[in-house]
């Protein structure tokens, strides 16, 4: 059995989101496009959903190449919206796709879907708060 | 100046689309170095800035086909790759023709930096071109016809570009053709003030 400790560094420690991250992005929104962030949000959560379909498929095809890219593509979204805990498990399936250990896996795959759940609900706080 | 923004993912493009239009560029954008060439053929574009890691074709293959056109301008390639790349990935970069670098997440001021950094080089090439380019020059006085119009001698016209100031002397060749005839002139002339005023004595 795989203890937390043995999962090849792919136990996520960090915080669902980094709001300060997420506040430095605040400071692109400008007159012409005042809801650049919270539109910004919206994209994100309306692409993340793909790239999690994306890397089942390529885990179910045994295609470790694709599901190392399409991890790096999230992991560079998540990285720009502070989305730290999902950005991790990004990495650790880069890392180990990467390396075509498919088998290692599982557990950072079953930990992607609540990880965006988590995530999900904290950035639709974000965003009505930036609604006020 | 108009910037590229070459990036598959479409929150990391949007950011990048953002902050280059908050610092005053005009934006054109592509999802892949495939997609991008095209956008190049068509777009008089002076800055690249590529994502790396990219589906059909990836950064640095789109870079070394930039490099490899034959274009009069110079495309300025900056490519965005995150804080852990080892010095042998952005030697393997700069081997492709990338010309600088950013930290991803992406930082606003540090894209600023970056882009006066590019501006600078790419006034710099500019010049150097037109310098290495065709310039019409009189057959005769030598004088440069230049950007405006106008005919200037051929020394300010280098100087006004690059800086480079004259100090002027008289090659052999000239001296012998133009120098020595001009002093024989003068020697005649003044033993023949000489004559004159011996004959009157």
């Amino acid at each position: 059995m795989n203890s937390p400790d043995r999962l090849d560094g792919c136990r996520p420690l960090a915080a669902v989101l980094d709001t300060d991250r997420l506040a430095n992005l605040v400071a692109l929104e400008d007159g012409e496009d005042p809801q650049f962030l919270t539109g910004l949000i919206t994209l994100f959560l309306s692409e993340t959903p793909k790239r999690l379909a994306e890397i089942a498929a390529a885990q179910a095809a045994g295609d470790g190449p694709m599901l190392a890219r399409v991890a790096h593509t999230l992991k560079g979204a998540c990285a720009t919206l502070g989305a730290d805990e999902l950005q991790e498990l990004s990495a650790s399936l880069e890392a180990c796709a990467s390396r075509n250990e498919l088998a290692k896996l599982a557990p950072t795959l079953s930990a992607l879907d609540g990880a965006f759940a988590r995530l999900e609900e904290a950035l639709r706080l974000q965003q009505r708060r930036l609604q006020l | 100046m108009k910037v590229l923004t070459v990036e598959d993912d479409p929150v990391a493009r949007r950011v990048l689309r953002q902050a280059l239009a908050r610092l005053g560029h005009e934006v054109v954008e592509a999802a892949n170095g495939s997609d991008a060439l095209k956008v190049l053929e068509r777009d008089a574009v002076r800055v690249v800035v590529s994502d790396w890691e990219m589906p059909t074709m990836d950064g640095l293959e789109f870079c070394r086909q930039v490099r490899s056109r034959r274009t009069e301008e110079y495309v300025y390639f900056i490519l965005p790759t995150s804080r852990t790349a080892s010095v042998g990935n952005q030697r393997e970069a700069a081997d492709a023709g990338v010309d600088d670098f950013l930290n991803k997440p992406l930082d606003v001021n540090e894209l600023w930096m970056r882009l006066r950094v590019a501006e600078r080089i790419l006034k710099f090439a500019t010049q150097v071109r037109q310098l290495e380019a065709f310039l019409p020059i009189c057959s005769y006085c030598k004088k440069i016809r230049d950007d405006q119009n106008y005919w200037t001698q051929i020394e300010s016209y280098i100087n006004e570009r690059t800086g480079t100031d004259f100090s002027h002397s008289v090659c052999p060749e000239c001296y012998n053709r133009v120098i020595m005839p001009e002093l024989e002139k003068i020697r005649a002339e003044a033993a023949r003030r000489d004559r004159n005023v011996g004959s009157q004595t």
